[in-house]
């Protein structure tokens, strides 16, 4: 089969692998239909995720139809169309029982790594490093899926991949950031990074109550796209000071809570930024946590702020001395997929939202490593990359 | 007035608090202080030689420095780096005393209730699931079980065990090597009800008499960390086979790396054999054979020895 292969930083290409195979009872294969590129993978793409391997196949945002299934999986049958969802869950431990679906205990064959850097160990994730398990991903024709009768969500309406792809991270990732806040109705919340999980943030926001939301980016097309909702207001940090227009936003209160959608590359101005660029480059600090300080200063207080850009090691600078003094609450994590997968779902066959809008490039698998490029470096107003792939 | 008892008692408290002062201040192992005063005094000595006035009065200065701190047995460098060379010498020292028992203990909450916890681990067979090194388990004529392991390296090896305890009412298996046996190894596992009736904490203990001396010590304290980690991933294996019901694996997984050591791809929609011929082709008897034999792994079995699914 062609799947999408890590050769190194910036470095990935289409090549021709051997099939997957059942390994476990509870495994199914599912034979890729559509597979998106996540910022995350932007993370590994770079080089930023350690303990990636030549030739590991990446991609953790993906759905197709069940070709194969093991003795043990009883609720999938051939022919099945699901979503996958990015977190491996067993179903049977503590955290899976308690629907913290991305803590699972079992579903790490190398938590004793993970343990290591993290210590404790959190739930395996397809194509994500082997600090997550080193599961093959889902950018290739075809995959294979542990826990399959635990995780994957069975699409049975005809709803085009478009509309329900993104229930495998993305949209719950969003979701999630913005239940994280707790939001209130007429609640202000301000959300850094306004790429597809920051989107999905402010629409969820919006979703659960939200009076009204500020969104933060430097690119006009993604504050355009943001944009298209009247209880959204834009902030392009490269043209104002950022936090004097938050004050201004919120009559010099802050926002009640603000969303880090943008994680570990964050861009900046000024000469922090160029301090943690230095430092990232020298490894004396492994992720750049410019929007995370951005929002602890500017949240109000006794606000939240939520989380759902991807860290990964270590951060520096961080003002834990104003989280602590404003009384805030930090809230964050691997999104519990499985949790959102039906309520979501019901929310898209309900019409209330169509993921599909983030999507601003359609291409086949076998243009992968262009789309890798192009969504790198935020070339062409590329927001989202959905590959289809061609049996 | 204070009466002459509360004087002594002052006096004493006085005392001994200068001795933990004094004590504290004591960085520099007492060989080392010796060293330091005979190197110190040589330096001295040396400075008395040097033309350049300059370099009399620096190594001056470092000799007496070095007689100094010898003399108090206190080092401001190893203060400033937190080191304490007493300490250092005590724990190399410990390395070549005399053998000590060594220890390693782990407790792991199951979410499975204690009754099915300890029936599966109270069966050999399911046990050798749990310890990865574990290749086969043999019940021998006089009771023992030999244990076939496999270490690191592909170093394969024995061991003869017999169950000294089984107590169904207190949840504890104990077991022990042969009393005659090289390396004396003893252990136990006890399972008790956890926060919840749907819960259990296990825990695991390994101990082990050195054998061979010194060097005996030696090699067993080095590799301590393998028999942390031994305990450890057992545990978690123990943990995945009773709540996800199989070990979860990456083994045999496809990948690029896959790609590059064999020619040979298997692709569903270019091969014209049908799926159910290419079950039984011989083509895939490695294929079969990797599944087969994770999936062995992780049969389990009750106490009449039903797999249990």
């Amino acid at each position: 089969m062609k799947a999408l292969v890590w050769h190194g930083k910036r470095d990935v290409r289409i090549d021709r692998v051997p099939d997957p195979s059942l390994l476990n009872a509870r495994d199914a294969i599912v034979k890729v239909t559509s597979t998106a590129i996540c910022g995350s993978d932007v993370h590994l793409y770079d080089g930023y995720i350690p303990t990636m391997r030549e030739g590991d196949i990446l991609g953790h945002e993906f759905m197709g139809e069940v070709v194969e299934v093991g003795d043990d999986v009883k609720n999938l049958a051939i022919g099945d169309r699901v979503v996958v969802p990015f977190p491996i869950a067993c179903g049977g431990c503590y955290f899976c029982e308690n629907d913290l679906w991305s803590l699972c205990d079992n579903s790490n064959p190398n938590a004793w790594l993970a343990e290591k850097v993290y210590g404790q160990a959190p739930a395996g994730i397809f194509g994500y490093s082997h600090l997550m398990g080193g599961y093959a991903g889902g950018q290739a024709e075809y995959v294979r899926v542990p826990f399959a009768d635990t995780g994957p969500l069975k699409i049975e309406s005809d709803l085009d991949d478009e509309k329900v792809l993104f229930l495998s991270d993305i949209f719950p990732t969003g979701y999630m950031a913005a239940e994280n806040c707790n939001i209130q109705t007429g609640d202000c919340v301000a959300v850094s990074g306004c790429g597809p999980v920051g989107q999905f943030a402010i629409k969820s926001a919006l979703l659960l109550g939200a009076g009204k939301v500020i969104a933060i980016d430097r690119f006009p097309d993604r504050l355009a796209l943001a944009r298209d909702n009247e209880l959204v207001e834009t902030i392009n940090y490269e043209d104002v000071d950022l936090q004097e227009a938050l004050q201004d936003f919120t009559a010099g209160r802050g926002p009640d809570s603000c969303i880090d959608a943008v994680g570990l590359e964050a861009h900046g101005t000024g000469p922090i930024y160029a301090y943690d660029k230095v430092k990232q480059t020298l490894k004396l600090q492994t992720d750049r946590p410019t929007a995370l300080r951005q929002a602890i200063f500017a949240c109000r207080k006794g606000g939240t702020v939520s989380i759902p850009g991807v860290y990964g090691g270590f951060v520096d600078k961080t003002p834990l001395g104003a989280a602590f003094n404003k009384a805030l609450t930090l809230k964050m994590g691997q999104t519990h997929v499985h949790r959102y997968l039906r309520p979501l779902l019901q929310t898209i066959e309900d019409g209330r939202i169509d993921p599909s809008f983030v999507i601003s490039h359609r291409l086949t698998l076998d243009d992968a490593p262009k789309g890798y490029e192009i969504f790198t470096q935020k070339k062409d107003a590329c927001h989202k990359v959905v590959m289809r792939t061609i049996h | 007035m204070p009466n002459a008892e509360t004087s002594v008692a002052s006096h004493q408290e006085e005392h001994r608090r200068s001795d933990a002062k004094h004590k504290h201040l004591k960085n520099v192992d007492q060989v080392e202080r010796w060293l330091s005063i005979g190197l110190g005094t040589l330096i001295a000595l040396l400075a008395r030689r040097k033309r350049s006035r300059f370099s009399q009065i620096l190594l001056s200065a470092t000799g007496g420095g070095l007689v100094w701190r010898g003399v108090v047995g206190h080092c401001p460098i190893y203060q400033s780096l937190a080191v304490d060379s007493q300490q250092v010498r005590h724990a190399a020292g410990k390395l070549f005393a005399e053998p000590e028992p060594i220890h390693v203990h782990k407790t792991l909450l199951i979410r499975r209730p204690l009754d099915e916890v300890y029936a599966f681990c109270s069966l050999p067979a399911n046990l050798q699931l749990v310890v990865r090194s574990a290749e086969r388990v043999e019940r021998l004529a006089d009771g023992y079980q030999r244990w076939y392991l496999r270490g690191r390296g592909g170093f394969r090896f024995s061991c003869d065990i017999e169950i000294t305890e089984d107590q169904e009412n207190n949840h504890l298996i104990s077991w022990r090597s042969r009393p005659n046996a090289p390396l004396n190894v003893q252990g136990f596992l006890s399972c008790k009800k956890g926060r919840d009736s749907k819960e259990t904490e296990v825990r695991a203990s390994l101990s082990c008499d050195p054998p061979l001396g010194v060097i005996g010590n030696l090699a067993a304290r080095s590799t301590l960390p393998i028999a942390e980690q031994l305990v450890a991933e057992s545990l978690r294996r123990l943990r995945q086979i009773l709540e996800a019901k199989e070990l979860p694996t990456i083994e045999g997984q496809t990948s690029g790396r896959a790609a590059s050591k064999s020619q040979k791809h298997k692709n569903r929609d270019d091969d014209s054999v049908s799926r159910a011929q290419r079950q039984h082709n011989a083509e895939d008897d490695l294929e079969h054979e990797l599944e087969d034999r994770v999936r062995r792994r992780v049969e389990y079995r009750d106490s009449d020895g039903r797999i249990l699914h």
